[in-house]
This record gives C-alpha cells, structure tokens and sequence, in this order.
C-alpha cells in the first residue's frame, strides 16, 4: 500500500476547493506508517493517531489517500475493539467525536 | 458571493422558503487526481434551502460562500439510498431525548453510564445510534467534505428537517456555517421529496452522461428510476405514491 496525499486535503487553504484538512504536524512518513497500520472495514481503512480518526480511501491500484474523520464515522465495532485494546480512550471519542 | 467556479450544470428547484436544493457540477479544480473518475465527475456545489435559511451558506475567511462544494456523487447516492427512511422513519435510536432528531442524536450519542458498564449492552447501543445516523445524518455522505450537520426524518405527518453545530475533524477555524443552529423546521413531505427527486435525478442523468458505462452509475440513475414510478399497494414509501397521498 502506497500512500499519495490528496491536494484536497493539504494546506494551504483554498476557498471553495478543499475538504476537511490534514495536520500539518503529520510528515509523509509517519502517514505511510499509519497506512500500513491501518484496519480495513468495507473499502476503506481506519487508523488511529494520538486519538484522532483517520480514514484512507484506494483511488489507485495500490495507492490510498487519508484524511481526518469524526469518531461518528468509524464502525462501532471497530471502535469499541480499540476502546478494549487501549488505542484510544473513552475521552478522545468525546473530543474527536464530529 | 459565490465562489468562482465555471459551472457544466445546475438545477434549482423547490420554494426556499419551504424547503429548496441546488446542485451545480463544475470542473474539479485538482483535475480528479487522487479520486475515482466517476467521483471526480461529481465536484459541484451544493445549497440546502429551510424556511429562508441557506444551511450550506458559510464564511471562509471571512469570505461569504454560499454553496459548499464537494464531490457531490456520494450526496446524491446518500439521498437515493435513503430515500424511505429519510420520509417515514421517525423513531430515534435510543430514545427520544429532545424535541428534535439532531438533538435527541446529540443527546444520546454515548451510551448512560449504566449502558456502558455492560459491554454487550454498549455495543448494541452505539450500533443501533450508528445505523440511525448513517440513514438520517447528512454528514454520513460527507467523505471528506465539509458539510452542515443536518438530520431527516419523519414527524408524524410531516418530514422534520433539523441541524446543528457540530464543528467535524479537520475543519478550518475560519471556515463557519452562517446558520449553524440548532435549529429545525418541519413541512409536508411533498414539498420536500419532489425538489429533491427533481435535482437527484437531473444530476444522476448528467453524470451518466460523462460515464454511460460506470456500472456504479447505472445502478444509481435505476435506482432514482425506481422511486419514480407508481408503486404497488404494497410498497408505501415510493415517491409518487407518497406525494398523492398528500394531494
């Protein structure tokens, strides 16, 4: 899996041009990282980052791009299996929850 | 203002001081890169009209937007796929904790405390709100875009249209909605469903056009065919069946 960064998701901000944006403090390594972490769930991936969301979509044969999502957005089932694991807390659901 | 976008096709219908869409498909500005041809076909603008407030309308540095735009294919298959119960489901997951279907959502989107100490209970909980959610919740089409938290639904005899703050992840902090709320309206249901059908199905059409293949679009444009056509007694939520029945 190959991450590529969709413009739509990158600073700098564009009126009328751009989606919900990515931390500026995630470099391309540390996406990939989370890319090849993440958990599959229909045809989309999920990981998770210091409490935070993130959603990957395939656009490519083997390349994805991400961006942030609310914790509304990910499967219940996954996100309690990560509640159980310890990868979040009970907490961060509340913070990062829309 | 308008954001300056070269528009390929628009369709406006509905009253906006009932209930009114807009929908305008333009060029991506990225060129579809990084997204699925059908999809990028689908970038446009988007305005949710409710008793004269424009919900999409928001400020962008201070700039006044008045369309959210985004790929609007997912929106449009959100609409169809939903269809029956964003009309004729009114019941609420949990229980009804508020007045309206975007509060009592917000109300009971964590299980009580006496919920979650039981696991299964839990999960039964947040799955059955989830599934409410995706099928009433405009934001469960969102993918990536920003959009207002607005949530459909029956209310006895009518169809309750009601929003919310909700700042989502990854939203700039000079990007607003002007009508955040919470807030809610509720009209007869033909005077949401036919607008709404009118611009699914003229923007389902236009983008099978750019893709008369995309079996993905197809199914879509069918499946808006579908809720066209008279229905049978016993399949109560089809579209013209609904709108007769309030003549």
């Amino acid at each position: 899996m190959q991450y590529e960064a969709n413009p739509k998701h990158k600073e700098p901000w564009q009126r009328g041009r751009r989606g919900t944006l990515c931390p500026t403090t995630l470099d391309r390594t540390l996406v990939q990282q989370l890319l090849e972490e993440s958990e599959p769930a229909g045809n989309k991936r999920y990981a998770v980052y210091q409490g935070r969301p993130f959603v990957a979509r395939q656009h490519g044969k083997d390349t994805w791009h991400g961006h942030p999502i609310g914790w509304v957005e990910v499967p219940e089932s996954l996100r309690r299996r990560w509640l159980t694991e310890g990868r979040l807390q009970r907490r961060d659901l509340q913070k990062f929850w829309d | 203002m308008t954001s300056k976008m070269a528009i390929q096709w628009e369709r406006f219908a509905g009253d906006t001081s009932r209930f009114a869409l807009r929908m305008a498909f333009a060029r991506d500005p990225d060129h579809g890169r990084r997204t699925e041809p059908e999809i990028g076909f689908s970038w446009g603008g988007i305005q949710l009209w409710v008793e004269g407030k424009n919900l999409c309308a928001h400020q962008e540095e201070g700039e006044l937007i008045n369309s959210v735009h985004w790929y609007l294919l997912p929106v449009i298959e959100w609409f169809v796929q939903h269809w029956n119960p964003l009309f004729h489901e009114e019941l609420l997951p949990a229980k009804n904790a508020d007045n309206t279907g975007w509060t009592s959502l917000r109300a009971t989107r964590f299980p009580p405390s006496a919920i979650e100490a039981n696991e299964e209970s839990a999960s039964e909980w947040e799955g059955v709100w989830q599934a409410w959610w995706t099928r009433h919740a405009l934001r469960a089409a969102r993918e990536g875009g920003l959009f207002p938290d607005v949530v459909f639904r029956r209310f006895r005899d009518l169809v309750e249209v009601s929003w919310g703050p909700a700042r989502g992840q990854g939203m700039p902090e000079h990007f607003n909605f002007v009508y955040a709320g919470p807030d809610s309206c509720r009209l007869p249901p033909a005077d949401i469903a036919e607008p709404l059908y009118e611009v699914l199905a003229g923007a389902s059409n236009y983008l099978l056009s750019f893709s008369p293949n995309s079996r993905r679009l197809k199914k879509l444009c069918s499946a808006v065919e579908d809720m066209n056509v008279v229905a049978e007694p016993d399949q109560r939520f089809a579209r013209r069946r609904l709108a007769n029945s309030l003549e």
